[in-house]
C-alpha cells in the first residue's frame, strides 16, 4: 500500500519505474535451472570443420654487424592463407619488407629486442582472415627458441614465432590451422 | 482479508464444484537476518559478476586443456551460429584424457595504449572484449568452465606520475558456471550492468539481477536485483551524498519473497516523501508485491568499504589471440 501511495505523491515526470516492481510475478530472476552442459551424453564424438584454413608466416632478419652486438635489421615477412588445401591459389598472400632499430626496453631474458618496421610489397590485407596481422610497427625480443611480440606494446610479451638464430640470420615461423565458416554460393 | 470471508460464509450451501479456497501464505519474517550485512554481501557479491570470470575460464581452460583438434578453433563465428566474434572455438569432442568440449564460445578483444605513465601526459590504455556463446569444459568430475550467453566489458585508464583514473564496465547477461569461471559453488546467471570509476573518483553504478543456484546470502537469499548509483568521499563534492546510494537494491529468498531496500530516488526529481530524500545511509525496507505489512521499517548500512574492492581488470587480461591457443 506504501507503494502505491508513494506512486501517487511522486511528481508527475518522476522514474517510478526507478522503484522495484510492485508484483511479485514480475521477478525478474529467472531461476529455472541452468542450460549450460555438464558433459558429453552420448560419448566421445569429434565434430570437423568443413573448411579448414592454414594461417603460415614465414620469415627472416639479417642482424647487423655480423657477429654483433646486433644495431639494424633488414628481412622479409610472408603470410599465406590457405584454404581447404590449395597451396597453388592462397586466398591470401602477403609480402612485407622489414627493417628494424635496437629497442632498448626489452623482453626479460631476451638476448635483443628491435623495432620492426612493416612495409607492403605485395598482397591486400583486406583479403585475410587472420585478426592479428601486423602492425606498421611492432616491437619483438628474441630468446631462444622463440621471438616475442610485445603486444601492441603493452608490455605482455607473447612467443609469437618459433626462431633459430644461425650466422647472424633469424629464421622464424608460425602455422595454425584453423576453421573457417564459408557462404556456400547456391 | 478474502480468506477471513469466505470462511464467514462457509456454512452456507457450498456447490460442490468450488474448489476450497488455498491456504494463506505465511508471511515471511526475517528473524535471525543481519539484513544490513546481506544487503553489504549482495553489492559485494555483484560487483564480482563482471565478464572476466567466464573470460578468463575460457582462456584458462583452452590454454591448458586444448589439444591438437580438440577443440576446433575457427577464425570469425563458427558454421550455423548467429554470432560476430573475430575468433572462436566449437566442437564435440573428448581428449583421450578424458577431457571434454561442447558447444562453442566466441571472443574478440582490442586494446591500445599512448603515452608514457611516467611523463606529464601520461598514459592512455583502452581495452575492450567480448565472449558469446554456449559452451563448456569439463571432465567427469565437473565443469572447468561452461558459458551460456554474452558480455562485454571495456576500461579506460590514465596514468600519469601522482595521477591515476580509471572507468571500468562490464555487462554479462547469461549463466556462469566451472571451477576456471568462478569461485561460487554451483555458478552464477546474470544481467548485470557494471560501471564504475576509479582513481581520483569513487562512483559505481550496479543495475540488473543475479540468481545464484547453490549460494544463500545468510543461509537464506539465492537472488539479488539492484539499481543504484553510489559515490565514495574520494573526489565527492559537498552536494554529492556518500552515506547511502541512489536507488535500491533488492534481495530474494528461496521462497521467492522480494525485500527491497530503497534509498533515495536515482533521478533528480525527488520524491514527497522524506524516508526517500534524506541523505542518512538509511532505506525503507518493503516486502514487494505484498499488501501488508509492506513497510519493514527503516535499515541503515554503510556500502562504502564496496570502493575497496573494486579493482579493474588488468589490461593485458583482454588479450587472447589465435597464437596463444596453440596445443602443447
Amino acid at each position: 500500500m506504501l507503494l502505491l501511495l508513494l506512486a501517487c505523491t511522486a511528481p508527475e515526470d518522476s522514474a517510478i519505474s526507478e522503484l522495484p516492481p510492485e508484483e511479485s510475478a514480475d521477478i525478474p530472476v529467472d531461476s529455472t535451472p541452468f542450460v549450460v552442459d555438464s558433459g558429453i551424453e552420448d560419448g566421445p564424438t569429434d565434430t570437423v570443420p568443413t573448411h579448414s584454413l592454414l594461417l603460415r608466416h614465414e620469415g627472416f632478419w639479417l642482424l647487423t654487424p655480423l657477429g654483433g652486438p646486433y644495431r639494424a635489421i633488414t628481412g622479409e615477412l610472408l603470410i599465406q592463407e590457405i584454404l581447404d588445401g590449395d597451396e597453388e591459389v592462397p586466398v591470401c598472400s602477403l609480402r612485407y619488407a622489414l627493417t628494424g632499430t635496437p629497442e632498448t626496453e626489452g623482453c626479460a631474458g631476451c638476448d635483443f629486442s628491435f623495432r620492426v618496421t612493416h612495409y607492403l610489397a605485395e598482397g591486400d590485407p583486406e583479403l585475410c582472415q587472420e585478426p592479428d596481422l601486423p602492425g606498421e610497427q611492432e616491437v619483438f625480443g628474441w630468446k631462444e627458441p622463440n621471438l616475442y611480440l610485445n603486444y601492441a606494446e603493452s608490455g605482455l610479451w607473447l612467443a609469437w614465432y618459433e626462431a633459430t638464430l644461425e650466422d647472424d640470420e633469424l629464421s622464424f615461423s608460425w602455422e595454425q590451422t584453423v576453421g573457417l565458416t564459408v557462404e556456400e554460393e547456391e | 482479508m478474502i480468506f477471513l470471508l469466505l470462511a464467514c460464509v462457509s456454512e452456507e450451501p457450498v456447490d460442490s464444484d468450488t474448489p476450497a479456497p488455498a491456504p494463506e501464505l505465511p508471511l515471511p519474517d526475517l528473524d535471525g537476518i543481519d539484513l544490513p550485512t546481506a544487503v553489504q554481501e549482495a553489492l559485494s557479491l555483484a560487483v564480482g559478476l563482471s565478464l572476466g570470470s567466464p573470460w578468463s575460464g575460457n582462456v584458462t581452460s583452452l590454454t591448458t586443456l586444448a589439444r591438437e583438434g580438440c577443440p576446433d578453433f575457427y577464425v570469425g563465428s563458427p558454421p550455423d551460429v548467429d554470432m560476430e566474434a573475430e575468433l572462436s572455438w566449437a566442437d564435440t569432442c573428448r581428449t583421450s584424457g578424458g577431457l571434454f568440449f561442447d558447444g562453442y564460445l566466441g571472443w574478440d578483444h582490442s586494446l591500445s595504449l599512448e603515452g608514457d605513465p611516467a611523463e606529464a601526459a601520461g598514459q592512455t590504455v583502452e581495452a575492450t572484449r567480448r565472449l558469446g556463446g554456449n559452451g563448456s569444459i569439463g571432465d567427469d568430475n565437473g565443469l572447468f568452465v561452461g558459458f551460456d550467453g554474452e558480455g562485454e566489458e571495456a576500461i579506460y585508464q590514465v596514468t600519469a606520475p601522482g595521477y591515476s583514473h580509471w572507468t571500468w564496465s562490464s555487462l554479462v547477461q547469461g549463466t556462469v558456471e566451472g571451477s576456471n569461471a568462478t569461485p561460487l559453488t554451483g555458478g552464477w546467471r546474470s544481467d548485470l550492468y557494471l560501471y564504475s570509476i576509479g582513481g581520483d573518483a569513487e562512483h559505481l553504478e550496479v543495475r540488473g539481477n543475479a540468481y545464484f543456484p547453490e549460494l544463500r546470502i545468510q543461509d537464506r537469499f539465492d537472488s539479488v536485483a539492484m539499481d543504484l548509483v553510489l559515490d565514495g568521499a574520494l573526489g565527492a563534492t559537498s552536494e554529492t551524498c556518500t552515506l547511502e546510494p541512489a536507488g535500491w537494491i533488492g534481495l530474494r529468498d528461496e521462497q521467492a519473497f522480494w525485500y527491497d531496500l530503497v534509498f533515495m530516488p536515482l533521478n533528480d526529481d525527488g520524491y514527497i516523501d522524506d524516508p526517500y530524500t534524506s541523505c542518512d545511509g538509511c532505506g525503507q525496507l518493503f516486502l514487494r508485491g505484498v499488501e501488508a505489512p509492506v513497510d519493514l521499517g527503516t535499515v541503515c548500512v554503510d556500502l562504502s568499504s564496496i570502493f575497496a574492492e573494486l579493482a579493474p581488470p588488468d589490461p593485458e587480461d583482454f588479450v587472447y589471440t589465435l597464437h596463444q591457443t596453440e596445443a602443447p
